[in-house]
């Protein structure tokens, strides 16, 4: 019998002529093609290089020390420049140091200099505070969905257990406690002492971090749990395992990339949650130590000094780049699950 | 039914428990006391500081204080205040004012939420990927993304300091007044000072649920059962309003667990940019002044009410779905 073979080079033509894709480079098409999440991922980048180099920035001239005081001009109005006066006596004033973009707080701080250190805490917070949820998170809900049974059984009692629990109060008293450790920091020793040292050199965010953490890690691991459930019984985890495979190939080749996506998603929708806990937390003064800006303490320190009335400027302009940014984070969330989960587009 | 309501107030026991310990031993294991300032940075003398805390009790051993506080939690009873402004009034007291303004403000933002929000989910799903669905996504997304932080104040400079339609003094105790008087809350001096507060923690709600109602609508909409009904002949209006709209709403009810923990959340923030004497106010000032009893017992509310508002929408759910079973 004659073996018809014109449809074997068929097949490899069209190959040629369709290059492959791949499931990833499908999404970040559809990510690109989506005009809010394009400007949102313009917005964070812009900020992202803007925190990066501020201290550049700050060296090149370009913007004031977020701490410098100028005499003199306090509550400058925005497009004027310091006086800071005759430092050295010599009856003649001193040139000119610097011009406020925006204006200067009560104190004589440029706020535009205030605004970009703020920006930051505010994606130091979203990264950081992603990250570490992210990762407890996808371990503690991969390990209890993979092993199942008792580990299972016990790993989720503890997280319904904890589910159930406020989590707001506890921050808040365990900002209390941290802030007690650093104002009498004499009285603590060994690791407290060690912590409140690294604390004071990140300015107070590393309580922070600790407190947000463990704020979300509950809900990313319950889901975790479940994409893992859903995946485990699948066909090719199976045909993994029948030619092989051990745990944990199955687990970082089959499983993760599986499950990653949607939790990606979830975590990038919760980081407007971040910066607003940042701000609050500032707000109620358990935030970053001053004179650290952060975009929640600059519009807390405005309210403080009746910007509500009279400079409202000084609250605008903070307020704007919070909510410009959780904003941005918002779209891009939307866009990025619409990209990986076309299914789900447009609702 | 019965039988799953009582085993989630079981399981809702211990975790109270430890909320109240945690609360109970961190803030005392906190460095510094509550009588430690005695304002303007001047150092109280270490003898007084050791009769106030023999007084309350704070001399003893942790344990031991831990247990007779629970004991006296145990009838309702949340011990004397430790700050420096309310020192020795009852917890209990001091909760009973704050309390019922805090919730009129909360329930009020709830309210507003719903009745702005689910309307507009609707219209947005209606008019799925035209220019009012847009529009009213894009209010959505907004108003999830700008907290009440910035909301608060915006509201504040527009409409009480720039145009002067509304006031933000309280300057006859109205807030305070409405627990004696309830006949207040029909004046325009109530509702004049309600609107901005209740506006700025609304918005949020407002956000969330027009967000949740589109996308429960737009999902029921392509149901089959929908098909059907379009397929008889029903008039539009019949099929969403009857058939499609029953259906989507009940997704919508479970929003309101996380809506209790956003009253909670604002209740800090707002009433300290509006001086609302609310419950919010006087956890924020508790913090400040170490006043353990008042802290440890604003936190048991807080829990209580969460707690407690979780299980009613759980409870709601199967009520509205009999399809859901809890067991």
């Amino acid at each position: 019998m004659a073996v018809s073979d014109s449809a074997k080079p068929l097949v490899l033509a069209e190959e040629e002529h369709y290059p492959s894709r791949s499931l990833f480079q499908d999404s970040m098409r559809r990510l690109f093609r989506n005009r809010a999440a394009v400007v949102s991922i313009v917005i964070i980048g812009f900020l992202a290089v803007l925190a990066l180099t501020a201290d550049i920035l700050q060296g090149a001239g370009v913007i004031d020390n977020y701490a410098t005081q100028h005499r003199g001009s306090s509550l400058a109005e925005p497009l004027t420049c310091a006086v800071d006066g005759d430092k050295d006596g010599d009856g003649v004033p001193d040139p000119v140091q610097f011009c406020f973009l925006f204006g200067a707080d009560r104190l004589g701080r440029d706020l535009f200099s205030r605004v970009v250190y703020g920006a930051r805490v505010s994606l130091l917070v979203a990264v950081v505070g992603a990250t570490i949820s992210l990762s407890i998170g996808t371990v503690y809900g991969v390990v209890s969905g993979f092993y199942g049974g008792k580990i299972d059984n016990g790993m989720m009692r503890l997280v319904d257990f904890l589910y159930g629990i406020p989590m707001l109060p506890l921050i808040i008293i365990m900002q209390v406690y941290f802030r007690g450790l650093r104002e009498h920091a004499d009285q603590v020793g060994g690791l407290g002492l060690t912590m409140v040292r690294i604390d004071q050199s990140m300015g107070g965010l590393f309580f922070l971090f600790i407190a947000l953490g463990l704020l979300n890690w509950i809900g990313m691991a319950r889901m975790a749990r479940g994409q893992v459930l859903s995946y485990k019984q699948k066909e090719f985890v199976e045909a993994a395992r029948s030619i092989g495979a051990g745990d944990r190939r199955i687990i970082f080749t089959h499983l993760l990339p599986n499950i990653i996506g949607p939790l990606i998603v979830a975590e990038a929708l919760a980081i407007p949650g971040y910066i607003f806990t940042e701000a609050m937390l500032s707000f109620l003064g358990l935030g970053v130590n001053p004179p650290t800006p952060s975009w929640g303490a600059l519009i807390t320190n405005a309210i403080d000094e009746g910007a509500i009335k009279f400079r409202t400027h000084l609250l605008l302009i903070p307020a704007f780049a919070l909510s410009v940014t959780t904003l941005a984070f918002n779209f891009f969330g939307d866009g990025l699950r619409d990209a990986l989960d076309p299914r789900m587009a447009g609702e | 039914m019965g039988k799953y309501l009582i085993r989630r107030i079981l399981v809702a026991i211990p975790v109270l428990l430890a909320i109240i310990f945690f609360t109970f031993v961190v803030i005392r294991a906190t460095p510094g006391g509550p009588f430690d300032v005695a304002g303007e940075g001047r150092r109280v003398p270490q003898s007084v500081i050791d009769g106030l805390n023999r007084q309350y009790g704070l001399d003893q051993p942790i344990l031991t204080q831990f247990i007779s506080y629970l004991g006296s939690v145990l009838q309702l009873d949340f011990g004397p205040s430790l700050g420096r402004s309310t020192l020795g009034q009852p917890v209990n007291d001091i909760i009973a004012r704050g309390l019922p303004v805090s919730m009129q403000v909360g329930v009020m933002a709830v309210v507003f939420g719903f009745v702005i929000g689910i309307p507009l989910g609707v219209l947005a799903a209606i008019h799925h990927n035209t220019i009012i669905d847009y529009g009213a996504t894009f209010i959505a997304v907004v108003g999830t993304s700008v907290p009440s932080l910035v909301i608060g104040p915006l509201l504040i400079i527009i409409f009480a300091v720039g145009l002067n339609w509304l006031p933000v003094a309280d300057v006859n105790g109205v807030w305070r007044s409405t627990l004696t008087n309830p006949g207040l809350f029909f004046t325009w001096d109530y509702i004049s000072l309600a609107i901005l507060p209740v506006g700025a923690l609304g918005i949020g709600m407002v956000a969330g649920i027009t967000r949740l109602t589109r996308a429960s609508l737009l999902q029921v909409m392509r149901e089959d059962y929908i098909r059907t009904a379009r397929a008889k002949g029903l008039k539009e209006r019949t099929v969403i309003y009857r058939h499609s709209l029953k259906n989507a709403l009940i997704p919508v009810a479970t929003i309101l667990g996380p809506l209790l923990a956003g009253v909670l959340t604002g209740s800090f923030i707002i009433e300290r940019i509006f001086n609302i004497p609310g419950i919010g106010g006087e956890f924020v000032k508790s913090v400040s002044s170490r006043d353990y009893n008042l802290l440890v017992g604003v936190t048991i509310i807080y829990s209580v009410l969460l707690i407690a508002g979780n299980i009613m929408v759980d409870v709601m759910y199967t009520w509205l779905d009999p399809r859901i079973r809890f067991d």
